[in-house]
């Protein structure tokens, strides 16, 4: 059984060093393409940026149908019965998690209006800082709102979402299956992220490389990469050897 | 092994809603929700204060089965 997987090992870091002589070979042969390929991209994202912002209006009108619809369930029946309560908490899970998905797309659409303004000259930052302040007061009046009716299910939960210990709170006033539920999705993103930041790494490089950028770019994929392997090891060691150990 | 139990038909026999066995056992609607379900093992803590509640014994509430 161990050789079997030493095998597999051995034979998946070969096939990795094979691909990445295949793909230093594409990218030696089609460098003045690939360069043009990336700057046509990245113009288009800079000069839409405003449309790319507004876009991001679409999932808050999902989510606010969502919370409606929830919030129409919870007002009519006050005893939710068990088919009924399962509906109205996965319409509330949903409401939150699609709106909470548009943040990290608004500031990149923003980063983008940004660079249009200094590359252009261009006044499109003010709409679109327009466009962020009221999709950012959007998300948080769903979240708001969200976490107040979930309360109305629950109503062990505790927590303001308005408030600076908010997650603290709401973690401390979940249950163990809740915290579990939590652990082990957090435990995915780790994995995934895993995944994510030495292809992005790479990527980076090549970009950095082909675009003559600065490696700064790189470094600071390679910082997040270090922040998020800490940020897990340090806990994990300091629930199972620290002075919080769990035993 | 997965983990079964009777936690629905002796909640039932209690006239308990979730909520209500929720609030009995320190657990939210959901987690009994999940236990019932069988998408969730609760801790001994837990099992042992739902078997509290049915006054039965945690082996009569939680049973190991067969199935995977």
């Amino acid at each position: 059984m161990k050789k079997k997987v030493g095998l597999k090992f051995a034979l998946s870091m070969i096939g990795c060093a094979l691909l990445g002589a295949l793909c230093s070979i594409i990218v030696n042969f089609t460098q003045p393409s690939l360069t043009d390929i990336i700057k046509n991209l990245s113009d288009i994202l800079i000069e839409n940026s405003t449309i790319l912002m507004i876009i991001g209006v679409i999932p808050l009108i999902i989510g606010s149908v969502l919370l409606s619809k929830a919030k129409s369930t919870i007002k009519a029946n006050a005893d939710l019965d068990e088919a009924e309560f399962e509906k109205t908490h996965k319409t509330l899970s949903l409401g939150l998690a699609i709106p909470s998905v548009i943040m990290p797309w608004i500031f990149m659409c923003f980063g983008f209006s940004l660079i249009c303004t200094i590359r252009y000259q261009k006044a499109t930052v003010f709409v679109d800082l327009l466009i962020l302040l009221l999709e950012i007061t959007w998300i948080t009046i769903i979240q708001y709102q969200t976490v107040e009716q979930t309360k109305n299910i629950f109503p062990e939960k505790r927590g303001n979402v308005l408030d600076s210990k908010f997650q603290k709170e709401w973690y401390s006033s979940c249950d163990e299956a809740e915290k579990q539920i939590i652990g082990e999705a957090c435990y995915k993103s780790y994995k995934t992220m895993n995944i994510v930041y030495p292809i992005l790494y790479l990527i980076m490089i090549f970009i950095c490389n082909t675009c003559n950028l600065s490696p700064f770019i790189f470094l600071m994929v390679g910082v997040l990469w270090l922040i998020q392997t800490l940020s897990y090891l340090i806990p994990s060691y300091k629930l199972e050897h620290g002075k919080k150990s769990r035993r | 092994m997965p983990l079964g139990n009777r936690v629905k038909e002796f909640r039932a026999a209690k006239n308990l809603n979730q909520q209500e066995l929720g609030s009995l056992v320190g657990a939210s609607r959901q987690t009994i929700s999940l236990i019932e379900r069988g998408d969730y093992n609760p801790s001994i803590t837990l099992a042992l204060k739902i078997a509290g509640v049915f006054q039965k014994t945690v082996e009569e509430v939680f049973y190991l089965t067969e199935e995977e």
